[in-house]
């Protein structure tokens, strides 16, 4: 199979490429950053799509990580040859793998080719996506042969057959194990003890059939011994059937003895109703007769009573008597209280003006004395005058003296001086009592007037006075006279009392001659009512055939109140008479008499009930013990459900112990076929591939290193897991330096491809692997590729020249 | 008038089959309030008599809490009128069991037993029952007698049979009571709801439990509410579980990892309508590529969160793409072709092919740790 050339539309950063590829090695040398990586991957999802669809990582998912940079049309093209037929592929990747388009078409007719679907590089190489990434397909990241996938990138399992071969141990441990554990066989087996426990349960439940029978023999017995129950209950209901018959006929006895006592009484009630309606003599009266003559005559006692009790009034009596003589008017008497008063105020003012006189008499008296006195003392102003002169001649007479006796000149002057004011001082004397008694003169005139008005004064009031007490006496006397015509002689001062004591009694005698009036008519109705009701209370009486004789309301009334009380008895022995039947009328009801029935007496009864009470006795007693025997059942009955029940928790059990098991057993089965079936591959694994790619792998080492002796120098397991001996002992692969990781990885995917290729073999795409080998391997390198490629075509991108 | 027609309660359950101990006895109290729960709604909605059409208790074993709860429920709704039949489960007599048997709790025996019940509103029923333990179904059948005048309804505790019933127990030969005046068959015994015609005049259902124990009793379940009008019967099917059991089968072909298929599971269950306190069975079905890490132990767990319990279990098949492995040139690829040749060869079955592959390319991968 070959590629003969591609064109990429559009698909990461490269966009409309065309290349075309002979047979053999084809070399791509590219600057880094053209996209050689974008080359290979395009090549490789030609054959398988794109990969890691449900990846998020850029890096995983190849429809995200060769978005075309341009946004372009996401695809192209790819012709090859395989099969002898050229073929042209076309893919458009789009956004998501249902979008995109795959179309195979023969080259030489452009017509649509159904030799291959899109799974083309399966059908082509037999190898899926991730078999053809670990063999033809290697790029500078993922050659490194390192066991474990070192680099990103390599986590798809590079070295899956190499893992999983050599987790056979594990693998088979595990399985043993569990085997061990859930052995069927083994003592020690989960399956086994499940199986000990579901015979042991089976065996337990061998007991249910049996059980189940018990049981239903048990509730046939029960039943049975219920229905004997049921027979001993029916003999048992007899007697007290009978037993309550007897009762029946003890109370009808009892019965009949209430019926004729009741009888009896009603007997006795009727005899005493005839018996008092007798005592009425024949006529025996209504109560309500009763009633009403009891009213007439309690009327007549209380009419009489009022009738009694109404006399004149004992103040109206003794009035007439005072006013025999006549009743004042009342304006009258007003007018003699008004004299009375008048005369009153005179006295008042008499003794007011008795004292004015007195008061003026008094004051007349003192002005007399004071006149007197004036006149008395007038002469003392005549003295004075005669002094003054003596007393001026004496200094005259003295002046003269100094002046005629030659006193001392000394002297002289002081005698003058004192002459001079003799002179002056009797000069001011003078005028002093000229003044002096010129007033005296003027008050003493005052005081004469004074007494003259005073005792004109006096006498006008004494005047006035006695005019004032005649007519005092004048009132008085008027006053006297209008008392005396009722024979009343008053004391000084008592006037006005018994003019109003008069005015009183006349105004409370006029109030009560009216109230006379009014007694006296009402008296007079009530005598007629009187008169009335005895003539009623005769016609009542005589109604009711009460004897004659019967005098006043008092003795009538005690005739009738024992007619009342004879009523009353008659009226409760009436009720009791009637009750006594209506007694005997619900006793009947209830229990109606049944004439012609055979009653037993109550001996005949108690001899019966005597035998029913042992037959009873006897009866209860089986009950009992039946009762007992079926409580004895219901508790043996009880075990044994309770055994079932524990019976069906263990079927109960049982039933999910055996899902349990069956489920273990199957596991146990897929187990156990499972560890055969991995065991038989690893076996078979090994055969088949393990030495033909030892030898393929030896021979390419031989040609990348130059050394022949690589049979030796390596050893590669089941798990295709390659160790080199360095220094007489083993190194894993990926303990290796870079170089050599990658000339091992290079060359064990030659010896992968030439063991599982025999025929058609696949393109190699190598995306730049040789990137870490040293310049002393390149030459190896290079006749590597070259005898590679006379095999299989090469299609090898490097962005170095030398290793080209 | 309304009656409730409700069996199969089993209280006191065990449910240790589909349910670890804590959530075998958290299921079991859970029986036992939901049955309180229906007699109070009934209480609640003037319903004058619940039917209890066997297996009330699920065996001899009653804990004294359910024996005195039910005891109580049963006195204090006085109102009520009970009509309880036994099943096969109930082992235990009711008068034994009780100690005392209420005045409005009406009980049946071997032979047809018969009540006339009147409801507030002047609708009159007869209920009649017999227990069906230890007697030949046939005769049983043959043993009614019914007032074809009044509104009947006949409770029997059994498996329906298109049979006579002759010769069997517990069975009910549903023909055997065609045209016999029945209004109403009311059936205890088969776990799921079923309701059809009986003949012209009636119907028979079986009310299903009340709960679910385990995934083998997943769907609604709930009580048939009958309403007697105009001496006619009226029956629907009301769901009153606490929880629904699931059994949610979740196709795992095209998923390559255990929250594929927990995203997956989710999406069934919205559109299934499974609610967060409902319990469910997930069963991992369809084809588990080589590649797939789905673990279903994880994917349980992981779904805890959304419902009250999760058990998961795995039933797919594993994919195998033979010529994935036909070119491969290791161990595996050895593996692989050996197997597909004995498979080839009917010496493996495809399954038994398939699971190999996977164990032995994912144990050879270091991918799996047998355990």
């Amino acid at each position: 199979m070959r590629i003969i050339g591609i064109h990429i539309e559009n698909f990461g950063r490269l966009s409309n490429c065309d290349l075309t590829f002979d047979t053999g090695l084809n070399t791509v040398i590219r600057e880094n950053g053209w996209g050689k990586t974008s080359l290979a991957a395009f090549i490789r999802a030609m054959f398988y799509g794109l990969e890691g669809e449900r990846k998020h990582d850029l890096k995983e998912n190849e429809r995200l990580r060769y978005q075309p940079w341009n946004k372009g049309h996401f695809g192209g093209s790819m012709k090859f040859e395989a099969g002898g037929r050229c073929y042209i592929v076309t893919r458009d990747f789009g956004e998501k793998d249902r979008n995109e388009g795959f179309r195979l078409q023969d080259a030489e007719t452009l017509l649509d080719s159904t030799d291959y679907s899109e799974r083309l590089g399966e059908e082509l190489f037999h190898i899926d996506r991730e078999a053809f990434g670990r063999t033809a397909f290697l790029n500078h990241a993922s050659v490194l042969y390192n066991g474990g996938g070192s680099l990103p990138g390599d986590s798809e399992g590079t070295e899956a057959g190499a893992e999983d071969l050599n987790r056979y141990g594990i693998a088979d441990e595990q399985l043993k194990n569990y085997l061990n554990e859930n052995s069927p066989t083994r003592k020690t087996g989960r399956i086994y003890k499940q199986k000990e426990e579901i015979r042991t349960s089976e065996q337990e439940l061998k007991r249910l059939a049996p059980l189940k029978e018990r049981i239903e023999g048990l509730l046939s017995e029960r039943t049975k011994e219920e229905e004997q129950l049921k027979s001993v209950d029916g003999e048992l209901s007899r007697i007290r059937a009978e037993q309550k018959t007897l009762a029946a006929f003890r109370t009808e006895a009892v019965l009949h003895k209430q019926r004729e006592q009741q009888k009896g009484y009603l007997q006795q009630c009727l005899k005493k109703v005839r018996m008092t309606e007798e005592e009425f003599g024949g006529t025996v009266p209504s109560a309500d007769d009763v009633r009403r003559a009891k009213e007439d005559a309690e009327r007549i006692l209380r009419l009489e009573s009022i009738l009694k009790e109404d006399t004149e009034n004992a103040r109206y009596l003794e009035l007439s008597g005072f006013f025999r003589n006549g009743i004042p008017d009342g304006e009258e008497i007003i007018e003699q209280i008004r004299l009375t008063n008048e005369v009153q105020n005179i006295l008042r003012d008499e003794e007011l003006m008795r004292e004015q006189l007195l008061d003026a008499r008094e004051q007349e008296q003192t002005l007399a004395e004071q006149a007197e006195e004036w006149q008395q003392k007038k002469h003392i102003f005549g003295i004075w005058p005669v002094l003054s002169v003596l007393f001026f001649a004496g200094g005259a007479f003295l002046a003269a003296a100094l002046l005629f006796h030659k006193i001392p000149k000394k002297l002289y002057d002081s005698a003058f001086f004192g002459c001079v004011l003799l002179i002056f001082a009797f000069i001011f004397s003078l005028l002093q009592i000229i003044r002096r008694r010129k007033n005296y003169e003027e008050s003493g005139r005052a005081i004469e007037e004074r007494a003259e008005e005073g005792r004109i004064r006096a006498e006008k009031t004494e005047k006035r006075l006695n005019e004032l007490m005649e007519s005092a006496e004048a009132k008085k006397t008027e006053v006297a006279d209008f008392l005396k015509r009722w024979e009343l002689s008053p004391k000084d001062g008592e006037e006005e009392a018994l003019l109003y004591d008069v005015k009183s009694r006349a105004e409370q005698f006029r109030s009560l001659s009216e109230e006379e009036a009014v007694r006296v008519r009402k008296r007079e109705e009530k005598l007629s009512e009187k008169r009335e009701a005895e003539v009623t209370l005769r016609e009542r009486l005589a109604v009711m055939g009460a004897p004659g004789g019967l005098s006043g309301p008092e003795s009538i009334l005690d005739y009738l109140g024992e007619t009342g009380e004879r009523l009353n008895r008659l009226s409760h022995e009436k009720e009791n008479a009637a009750a006594a039947e209506l007694q005997l009328s619900a006793f009947n009801a209830e229990h109606p008499e049944e004439p012609g029935k055979i009653l037993f007496s109550e001996e005949q009864i108690a001899g019966r009930e005597k035998d029913l009470n042992s037959e009873e006795a006897a009866a209860a007693e089986k009950e009992k013990q039946m009762r007992e025997s079926l409580s004895a059942r219901s508790r043996e009955l009880f075990d044994a459900y309770s055994e079932q029940d524990s019976l069906e928790e263990t079927a109960d059990r049982l039933s999910a112990l055996k899902e349990e098991e069956a489920l273990a057993q199957e596991q146990y089965l897929i187990v156990k076929k499972t560890r055969e079936y991995i065991s038989m591959a690893k076996d078979r694994f090994t055969a088949r591939f393990m030495e033909p790619i030892k030898t393929a792998f030896d021979r390419y080492y031989a040609l990348l290193s130059g050394r022949e002796n690589g049979g030796e120098e390596f050893r590669i397991d089941a798990g295709l897991r390659i160790e080199r001996k360095e220094e007489g002992a083993f190194h894993a692969a990926e303990a290796q330096s870079d170089g050599y990781s990658d000339m091992i990885g290079l060359c064990i995917r030659m010896a992968i491809l030439d063991v599982k290729f025999t025929r058609e073999k696949p393109p190699v795409i190598m995306d730049d692997p040789l990137v870490y080998l040293d310049e002393g391997h390149l030459e190896g390198a290079k006749e590597f590729l070259r005898k590679i490629s006379e095999d299989y075509q090469v299609i090898y991108m490097t962005c170095h020249g030398d290793r080209a | 008038m309304k009656i409730i027609h409700t069996a199969d309660v089993h209280l006191d359950a065990k449910c240790v089959r589909h349910f670890p101990p804590k959530q075998a006895k958290e299921r079991r109290d859970e029986l036992l309030l939901t049955f309180l729960a229906l007699i109070k709604t009934a209480a609640e909605q003037g319903v004058e008599a619940i039917i209890i059409a066997g297996d009330l208790f699920d065996g001899v074993k009653v804990s004294a809490t359910a024996r005195d709860a039910v005891l109580s429920a049963f006195k204090n709704n006085s109102e009520i009128t009970f009509y309880y039949l036994c099943g096969n489960h109930d082992a235990l007599n009711p008068a034994e069991l009780f100690g005392e048997i209420p005045a409005n709790v009406k009980l049946f025996g071997n032979g047809f037993t018969s009540y006339e019940l009147t409801g507030s509103d002047g609708e009159s029923v007869v209920i009649t029952g017999a227990e069906a333990v230890g007697t030949d179904s046939a005769v049983l059948a043959s043993s009614l007698l019914l007032d074809h005048a009044k509104c009947n309804i006949v409770v029997l505790h059994g498996q329906e049979t298109a049979g006579s019933g002759a010769g069997e127990k517990e069975v009910i030969p549903i023909r055997s009571y065609r045209n016999r005046g029945i209004d109403y068959l009311a059936l205890g015994h088969i776990h799921a709801p079923k309701s059809e015609k009986l003949d012209a005049r009636g119907i028979y259902a079986y009310c299903g439990c009340l709960e679910g124990r385990g995934f083998d009793e997943c769907g609604v379940r709930g009580y048939r509410l009958l309403t007697v009008q105009n001496g006619q019967i009226t029956e629907e099917f009301v769901p009153f579980a606490g929880r629904t059991m699931w059994e949610l089968s979740v196709p795992v072909t095209g998923l390559y990892t255990s929250e594929e298929v927990i995203e997956k599971a989710r999406e069934l269950a919205r559109v299934q309508g499974i609610k967060e306190n409902d319990m469910v069975k997930l069963v991992l079905c369809g084809e588990k590529d080589l590649d797939a890490e789905i673990d279903a132990d994880y994917i349980g767990k992981t779904l805890f969160e959304d419902w009250h319990f999760v058990k998961a279990s795995d039933r797919t098949t594993a994919y195998t793409d033979y010529s994935r492995f036909r070119l491969d040139p290791t161990l595996r690829g050895e593996f692989v072709r050996n197997i597909e040749e004995a498979a080839s060869r009917g010496e493996l079955t495809e399954e038994e092919a398939g699971k190999m592959i996977r164990l032995g390319v994912r144990l050879l991968a270091g991918e799996e740790r047998l355990s």
